[in-house]
């Protein structure tokens, strides 16, 4: 990838981010204090279930690009670097995989 | 200087004794900080709830007991914090991105509205949440 690309989706990534914060932030208001019932019915509704998993796919591309460029910032050893996002890359799959199983067991209708 | 990858040149601190302290140096830091601590604390802190919610009410249960806690409700709120002055800083740098924002004056104007903003926006969602 060359880094003009690299650069372009990282804005396009934070751009995404900016409304899906805000709904993240509404989200986490409006869930303070819910007991199970009222989550279970806040985050089976379709819509919210789109935007949470949009927010993992962006915020998922967001952090292994930030994360990266941090390490290639400050670990002084290359290949303890590659080794790094390597591993940052892993978690952030590894987080899309885990938010898109909790979605559908929540579209399931929870523990069955 | 060798062209191994391993001598490539790392950034330079720009906070501690070789600098003069300014709030651009600060913001920039700092919206690298507020982003690892978002990556690492807040959003498996999120998935924890989330994971919690679609293993059933016994799990949820254990989960709603630990955020209401005042440990919990502490990385809530500095998550909370973080999250909304990483945002902040990010709009200002998507501005940047497009080349308006540059004069001196703008840049620290900016500055001081994202701390400002950041902490009227925290405690406005906080006093509504509870």
């Amino acid at each position: 990838m060359s880094a003009t690309t690299q650069w372009f989706r990282m804005r396009m990534s934070s751009l995404v981010l900016v409304p899906l914060t805000a709904w993240l932030l509404l989200a986490g208001i409006c869930m303070s204090g819910a007991d199970y019932a009222r989550a279970a019915e806040f985050m089976g509704q379709w819509y919210n279930m789109m935007l949470a998993l949009l927010f993992a796919l962006a915020v998922a591309w967001h952090i292994q690009s930030g994360v990266s460029e941090v390490i290639e910032d400050y670990v002084p050893s290359h290949g303890l670097a590659m080794f790094l996002v390597g591993l940052t890359r892993g978690a952030c799959l590894a987080g899309i995989v885990i938010v898109g199983w909790a979605l559908y067991r929540i579209s399931m209708g929870g523990a069955a | 200087m060798s062209s191994k990858p391993d001598s490539r040149p790392l950034s330079p601190y720009m906070l501690g004794p070789y600098y003069r302290f300014q709030i651009t140096s600060l913001l920039s830091i700092s919206g690298r900080l507020t982003g690892l601590f978002l990556a690492v604390v807040t959003l498996p802190v999120a998935l924890a709830w989330l994971l919690a919610l679609a293993a059933g009410p016994d799990s949820f249960a254990t989960v709603k007991a630990l955020f209401s806690g005042w440990c919990g409700k502490a990385v809530l709120l500095v998550s909370m914090l973080c999250l909304v002055f990483h945002t902040l800083n990010g709009i200002r740098h998507l501005a940047w991105d497009t080349g308006k924002g540059f004069e001196m004056s703008t840049v620290r104007a900016s500055g001081w509205a994202v701390i400002i903003g950041t902490f009227l926006l925290t405690a406005l969602a906080w006093w509504w949440a509870s």
